[in-house]
Formats: structure tokens, sequence, C-alpha cells
């Protein structure tokens, strides 16, 4: 598809960018702030279980009497840090490969991508929770695997830049001037290639969102009491027919949340 | 074309072969091994290494991934250490549900995707397509399994139109069994719908706007025969592309809608192994997936091919 070829949405481009980012960093401070704006604790009750909506309890409590709100707030601290480990256990493993494949060529290269598309080849969640049944199940594990599930697409992506940019005139001046090659990569090659991982990384955050509350869901990633999104659905599945609305404030908070992750990103890739 | 195939196959080999060395290696990796299991608590060394031996696990590592990749290839995947189940039985067991779910998946997602795609490119920088903009964007940021529970607290619970959980074999009971698949089979399809829109829409609008198209409509063919004949038939590749695409983010999203509308397919199996740390069973699965997608990989470049001799 050309770039730019998107339909017209509302909001437009900038606005979008910001309003997404305006949320995104919302959300961010919430979840720092969380002891001070939770109001309870999110692990212990301090309730009749499937309380209303009511000024001491915003989104009432949970089958276990647990205030909503409260577990809403540290379980976006779950989600985002488990997103950004994910993300940043992808980029890690996948732009070095990306940079030696791309820079060396040859056999390097062949071999390299070679694994890389075997690794493309399973479903991703299934891959994670291969890798995580392997680890031990825990949110860092579960978020490594993630990452590692992150780290072929970013390694195939970053090695189709590098092939670009090893071409431009300032690569070659730099060999030509006898620069080591590892600094010509690291001074020359890598800035030049990394937007678009940057913007794929934006997009993968909203990925890793999902995959932390899948993961959760199904009782490999964060382990009880503790909230995250994944935790809070998967115990609000279990009393649907008692609290039909339970399994809304988790399930909107990652889909609002993976929302302003696509929509920075595509914003990201016009304004880039 | 025999060329062309054969050339196909033989790049699939390496891809194969790394794939199946990967879910051999990841199990190799987990703590202890089945030896320990086996010994049971209290085990002397002695004896975890008699066990090991027998095995074969004291072997080196790639004699091991040859004799198991000679037994997968004759479809021995070894058993549960837990139930002791033969593995190649338990995926048996499982993966027609799971096939039963994605299907449904994919009728939904193509029949969506591909409705709301055409309109879209025909009504391009409208408020339609705008509207149909939104909901795809929503619809790719939805967890499938979060779709699933709202869908159940609404049509299965509240109105009481559909089962909420559950499965039945076509085979077994038609009527039923299409109750029972219609509600995973929206929640699964419906990221896959919004995928199809959007991409399709890129697509269509290109052809819609190319001389080929000018042609046929200036020769007075309807606009509906022209869109859903000539344009449809123009895309049809790219469109298969995307599909093929899905069925792999299909097989893995099926993991955990399973959980939420109690299926036993694969994705139940192999959740309850990772939880159980059963790690054969993970294996079985995660290659027999693998196998899957590499398969419809394959079909889709070689109709890809077919289709457009240029890229022969």
């Amino acid at each position: 598809m050309i770039r730019g070829d998107g339909p017209r949405r509302w909001p437009p481009g900038n606005l979008r960018a910001r309003l997404s980012a305006a949320f995104l960093l919302g959300v961010a401070i919430l979840a720092i702030l969380a002891p001070l704006v939770a109001g309870h604790s999110p692990t212990q009750q301090n309730a009749m279980p499937f309380s209303e909506m009511s000024a001491d309890h915003w989104l009432g409590t949970d089958d276990l009497g647990r205030d909503v709100w409260a577990r809403l707030v540290y379980g976006a601290r779950a989600s985002l840090l488990a997103a950004f480990v994910a993300v940043v256990v992808g980029v890690g493993i996948g732009v070095p490969i990306g940079l030696v494949s791309g820079f060396y060529g040859g056999w390097t290269d062949a071999i390299l991508m070679r694994i890389a598309d075997a690794f493309l080849s399973f479903p991703g969640i299934i891959l994670a929770i291969a890798i995580t049944a392997v680890l031990g199940s825990g949110l860092l594990h579960a978020m490594v695997a993630v990452g590692i599930v992150f780290s072929p697409s970013i390694a195939r992506l970053m090695r189709g830049q590098v092939l670009v940019t090893k071409e431009r005139g300032y690569v070659e001046a730099a060999s030509t001037f006898g620069s080591p090659s590892w600094w010509i990569v690291v001074r020359h090659i890598l800035p030049n290639a990394i937007q678009p991982v940057v913007i794929q990384a934006t997009f993968m955050l909203g990925l890793a969102v999902l995959a932390e509350a899948s993961l959760s869901f199904v009782g490999l990633g964060v382990q009880y009491p503790n909230p995250s999104f994944g935790v809070m659905l998967r115990s609000a599945a279990q009393f649907t027919a008692i609290d039909p609305m339970g399994v809304y404030p988790p399930g909107l908070a990652i889909a609002l949340l993976v929302l302003a992750f696509n929509a920075l990103g595509d914003s990201l890739r016009d304004i880039l | 074309m025999k060329r062309m195939l054969i050339g196909r196959i033989a790049a699939l080999i390496p891809t194969v072969l790394l794939a199946s060395f990967i879910a051999f290696v990841l199990v190799q990796l987990a703590p202890g091994d089945a030896s320990t299991i086996l010994a049971g608590e209290n085990a002397t060394a002695e004896r975890i290494e008699e066990i090991r031996r027998r095995l074969g696990f004291d072997r080196s590592l790639i004699e091991q991934y040859w004799t198991w990749l000679s037994h997968a290839a004759r479809g021995d995947l070894g058993a549960s250490v837990i139930s002791q189940e033969s593995i190649a039985a338990a995926i048996g067991r499982t993966l027609p549900i799971t096939l039963h779910l994605v299907v449904g998946a994919l009728m939904v997602a193509v029949t969506l995707g591909v409705i709301a795609g055409v309109a879209s490119a025909r009504r391009a920088d409208t408020a339609i397509d705008a509207v149909i903009a939104s909901f795809s964007s929503a619809g790719a940021a939805m967890p499938s399994f979060w779709l699933g529970l709202v869908l159940v607290s609404i049509f299965a619970l509240r109105l009481d139109w559909l089962p909420a959980t559950g499965f039945v074999s076509l085979a077994a009971d038609p009527a039923s069994a299409l109750r029972h698949l219609v509600l995973p089979s929206i929640a699964l399809g419906a990221v896959g719908a919004a995928e199809i829109a959007r991409q399709l829409r890129g697509v269509l609008i290109e052809i819609l706007a190319s001389d080929h198209v000018r042609t046929l409509r200036a020769k007075g063919l309807a606009e509906r025969r022209v869109v859903w004949v000539h344009a449809l038939r123009g895309a049809a590749v790219p469109l298969l592309t995307i599909i093929g695409l899905q069925v792999s983010r299909l097989l893995g999203a099926t993991v955990v809608v399973e959980a939420v509308f109690g299926i036993q397919g694969v994705g139940t199996l192999v959740v309850d192994a990772a939880n159980n740390r059963d790690y054969y069973v993970v294996q079985g699965v995660v290659v027999v997936m693998a196998a899957i997608v590499i398969l419809i990989n394959f079909a889709v470049d070689v109709c890809y091919r077919i289709s457009d001799p240029r890229i022969r």
C-alpha cells in the first residue's frame, strides 16, 4: 500500500498523535502515582463483593470485594511495565541481529535470516506460551518470552534498513577514510536506519499489552493476587453470570491502551 | 510449474528443519528433564543417571534431535509425562476442534472484511469510509477473548439466544454445532475482519483507479459488476496473502478464546501443559502449529506465483 494512503480519520493526523500521546502519558502518570491515586489496596478486601459504583468505590468492587479502580490503576502499572519489558527485549535482541545481518551480508546474513524465518513460522502467542513454560510462569518470564517472539520481525526490519543505508554516500565515505566497521555501524548506519524500528516498537507496545492480557488470562503471566488487566479479566470472566459489567473496566482499558499505541504508531509513520 | 514447485519445496526444507530444531532445543533448555520426573521423589543420582541413559539423554544434542525428528516425522511425538497419553493422539483429538473455530473465524473475517473493504474503497474519503475506518481501528485494538466475554454476557447470559460455552462437532449435530460456533467465531474473526478491510481498501482503491477498470466502465459495464467481479478478481492474490497471515494469527488467538468458551481444543491442551510444565506436550503442539503455518504459507506462495508469472 502507498504510504499515507490511509482513510481520513477523526481526529486528523497531528491532533490524533497529540491526543493518543496525552492519553498514554495520563495512564503512565496514574500508573506511577498508583499508591496516591488508588485510594484502596488493590489486593485486600475493602467492601462487600460486587458492590455497586459509589463515591468510595468509583468502579465498584470485584468478586473478592477488592476495589476495581485501585486494581485498574495498579493493573496499568503491571501492564505498561510488561509492555516495555517485552519491547526492550525484542529491540535488544532484534536490532543487533539485524545490524550484523545487513552489514556483513553473505553467509552470516543467510543463516541469521533463515533462523528469523523459522521463528516467524510459529504463531506468536503459542511460541510465547512455550517459552514461558520453559522459563516458568510469572510476568517477567512471560514478557521476556513475548520479547523473544518480537525479535525476529525487528531483526528483519532492521536488516532491510541497513541494506538501504549501507549504500549511502556518507557510509562509503566513512569506510574510505578507514573508520573501523563497528564505528560505521554505530555512528552512521544505526541512527539513520532506526526510525522504522521506533515506529514498529510503538505498535509492538500495543501488541505487548494484548499479549500480557492473553498470557495472564490463561494463568501464565501475572500471578494472583497482584492485578494486571489480564488477571482482572480472568477473575471477571468467572463471574459474568453474577456481574456482567465486571469485564468492561479491564477490557476497555486494554482496548484504549492498544488503540492509543496504534494511533501513535500511525501518526509517527506519517510524521517521520 | 513443476520446476517452480520443486524449487519452493526445496526452499521449505531449511525452514522446517530450523523450526523443528528450535522447538526441540526449547524443551532441552527447560530446568530438569523427564528423567527427574520419571525417577520420582528421593531418587538417587545413579537411578536418575540410569533413566537418562535409557531415554538417550546422555547422547549429543544433534543425535537426540535426529532421533526425535525421525520419530516426529512418523507421527510419534512421545507421550505426556503427566497423563501418559500419546501426544499425537492428544493433538489428533483436539486439533479438529480448533480447526472448526479457525474456519468459522475465517468465514466471519472474510465476509465482514470484504464487505467493509469494498464499501470503504468505493466511497473512499467519505463519511462511510471514516466510520468503517474507526470501526476497524477499534476492532484491531480489542482483545479477541474480551470480545468473546462481552458477546457471552450479552447474547448468551442476558438474551439467551446462543449457548455460552462448549463445543459440538459438526458431524454429530450440525445445528447445535453452528449455534455453539457463532460467538467464538465472531470473537476470533473480528480482528481479522478489521485487518482484511483495511488492506483490501488500499488494494481496491488502486485497482479502481487503473486503466483496466476505466476501460470496463467506458464500455458501459455496471459499476456493481466492475467492483465485485473485476476489481475483486484483481485483488484476489493480495487478499489471499492477508488471509494466509490471518490463519497464523488465528491459530494463536484461539488459545485464549478457547479458554473463554470452555472449548477443549489445542489451545486448552497447550495452556494446561504449560501450566503443568508438561514440556513434551507443549513441544508437540508448537511443532504441529509451525507445520500448519509453514504449509499455509507454502500454499499461498504457490498460488501467488501461479497467478503472477512475473515473480516465478
